[in-house]
């Protein structure tokens, strides 16, 4: 990863867990006051020892997620816009490796999320496509009630898997933001 | 719950399904109360949370207000690019004819609304719909239908004009055919049907297209599936678009059976406009039994959104009904697989889109659907009697009992792990007091009657 993007997500880390409990990878060094603007968020449980789970996001917010995988092999960063309850949409995920920053390219990938709360996860089949090395879009997303999910995003390429789990709290459906 | 906890809900005032008399209700609420009360300051419910009673007009937390917005109000149906008539209006003027034409059944006695009966929200009362003969499953309310991307009870179709064939076709139901349906609409609406759809077929041309067709895939030898098999492919091709303009058109009129506001809406938009009034709207014991229900009751877990339907599916672990037909209904599993290659599905022959990411992205594999039925809404869910898909309860109280209890186990699959208990601390006539907010008046006159 280079500097720019450990910044920004440093930066962004910052706001849903610490900066100092956040990362493994020494990138909490960055200082708070060179964030960029907080459009986007990264909490993993990677990123994230303390495994506090992904604050909740409004539905149509860009949110930014993922980290290390649990091998310290790759890299994975997921990019979506928050879905609303019960309702399609897709992820963008790039695989890195984690030693060198580079691209996975051409790997076995796939994305899933499930509720291990309630024993499952969803009734959809989603649809992964490299768009760039190491870059996946996936469509056919769907999380079917709100509640406690895990994204799961896994990678085997080269002989080497890994994945990342990254808790995600789904919200009920709101027609707008919340205000009392 | 026991026996004796079961018995509470057979008692003839709770078997009253009418509108709830709040002095009833609060009178059992207070009984309900105290009995918790003594259980707690006994030490007797040792496992019980003895939580004090829920305060009705407490401050809605930001969670419990975003779970309120979501609830209500109820909106227009969404466009429907797989059919491009359906928000026209001659399309649903044909729609309603044929919605309360008897002609388009076997022994003529039968039309949709046979089953759908406006009056009670469009269903029947019965446990099993009755049509040419019985059928298999009760018949659900038409009211908040648009809101699901699958439809019947098993998801085999997905889409309202889609889903309006199958009854058609349905040998206890209608007992009917597409080509004598077809010879019908030629018969009793040409006029209407050509203005919107264009010409009919020569249905006259008898060496053609003859009185009784359709494909009949598990009985090969009946005598509709060898009539439909000798006719020609562009014939066959011909009728079926026929058939398909006929769920097209009823999908237009079943899209204008919106219901007017509930007293739940009412009381969700006061409180949105932090009315101090709010509180006035609805009974004591169903303000108590909507937080519940979103609440420690889990109820909004499934039953949510506008419609109080997740539209997904669920294995209950449902009790086998006595009246049950032979057999075992897998739900889901099959209904996944069936609409996948329905002839009149999205992306199909007959849709007007090839842009079909719900069934695209479907898994027709996923382990849970085995056993799976869909949740059905809760919007006028007082007046539509018997509950569950088969029938298996008459009254809210045996539903909100078979939920204090679970009992048995799931008669194909496996219960949901999702279900839980709803604790016995919780007063299910509370629940039972809110979901009677949530009947909404009929949908305007003119779309009630042919």
């Amino acid at each position: 990863m280079n500097a720019a993007a450990r910044l920004r997500i440093g930066a962004l880390a910052a706001v849903g867990c610490g900066m100092v409990a956040c990362y493994k990878d020494g990138s909490q060094k960055v200082a708070p006051a060179m964030a960029p603007p907080q459009a986007l968020r990264v909490d993993s449980p990677a990123l994230a020892p303390s495994g506090a789970p992904v604050a909740p996001a409004a539905a149509g917010e860009v949110r930014e997620v993922g980290g290390p995988g649990e091998r310290g092999t790759f890299r994975f960063v997921l990019r979506f816009t928050a879905p609303k309850v019960n309702e399609l949409f897709a992820v963008e995920t790039v695989v890195t490796d984690a030693a060198t920053h580079a691209p996975v390219p051409g790997a076995k990938f796939s994305l899933d999320a499930t509720m291990p709360e309630h024993g499952h996860g969803m009734m959809t089949q989603p649809e992964h496509r490299e768009l760039a090395p190491g870059r996946w879009r996936t469509e056919g997303m769907k999380l079917h009630m709100h509640g406690k999910w895990i994204v799961e995003a896994k990678a085997e390429a080269g002989g080497r898997t890994d994945i990342v789990r990254v808790p995600w709290d789904q919200p009920p459906a709101v027609a707008g933001p919340v205000q009392p | 719950m026991g026996p004796t906890a079961r018995s509470r809900w057979t008692r003839p005032a709770l078997r009253n399904r009418g509108s709830p008399d709040p002095q009833v209700l609060s009178r059992r609420t207070h009984r309900r109360g105290a009995r918790t009360a003594a259980a707690c300051g006994l030490g007797l419910a040792v496992l019980a949370s003895c939580a004090p009673r829920l305060d009705p007009d407490a401050p809605w937390s930001a969670s419990e207000f975003a779970l309120l917005r979501s609830l209500s109000p109820v909106a227009a149906p969404a466009p429907n690019a797989g059919n491009r008539f359906a928000d026209d209006p001659a399309a649903a003027a044909l729609g309603q004819a044929l919605f309360f034409d008897k002609g388009l059944s076997a022994n003529g006695q039968v039309a949709c609304a046979t089953c759908h009966q406006p009056a009670r929200r469009f269903t029947d009362g019965l446990r099993h719909a009755r049509g040419v003969g019985e059928a298999p499953a009760n018949a659900p309310t038409l009211l908040g239908a648009h809101s699901v991307p699958f439809l019947f009870r098993d998801g085999r179709k997905d889409s309202l004009w889609s889903q309006a064939l199958g009854p058609l076709e349905a040998e206890p139901e209608h007992g009917f055919d597409r080509m004598a349906a077809a010879h019908h609409v030629a018969a009793r609406h040409r006029q209407a049907y050509e203005a919107t759809f264009g010409p009919l077929p020569p249905l006259q041309d008898s060496t053609r297209f003859p009185a009784h067709a359709r494909p009949v895939p598990l009985d090969r030898g009946h005598p509709h599936d060898r009539a439909w098999q000798a006719m020609a492919h562009v014939d066959r091709a011909a009728v079926d678009r026929v058939f398909a303009h006929i769920g097209k058109a009823i999908e237009a009129y079943e899209r204008k059976l919106v219901p007017g506001p509930a007293p739940f809406d009412r009381y969700v938009a006061a409180v949105l406009r932090a009315d101090p009034a709010a509180a006035t709207l609805l009974p004591t014991a169903a303000r108590r039994g909507l937080r519940h229900f979103i609440g420690a009751a889990q109820c909004v877990t499934c039953h949510n959104g506008p419609w109080f339907t997740d539209g997904a599916f669920h294995n209950l672990g449902l009790p086998r009904a006595a009246h049950a037909p032979s057999g075992i209904d897998v739900g889901r599993s099959l209904g996944a697989q069936r609409v996948k290659e329905d002839a009149f599905r999205c992306g199909g022959l007959h849709s007007d889109t090839k842009d079909c990411p719900e069934l695209r992205f479907l898994n027709p594999r996923f382990a849970d659907f085995l056993g799976a039925f869909k949740t059905p809404s809760l919007r006028n869910v007082e007046t539509t009697a018997p509950y569950m898909h088969t029938g298996q309860f008459a009254t809210l109280a045996e539903v909100l009992a078979f939920y204090q209890s679970l009992p048995g186990t799931a008669e194909v699959g496996h219960r949901e792990l999702t279900l839980s208990l709803v604790a016995q601390d919780i007063d299910p006539v509370e629940i039972i007091a809110f979901l009677h907010t949530l009947t909404s008046p009929l949908p305007d006159a003119r779309w009630l009657h042919p």
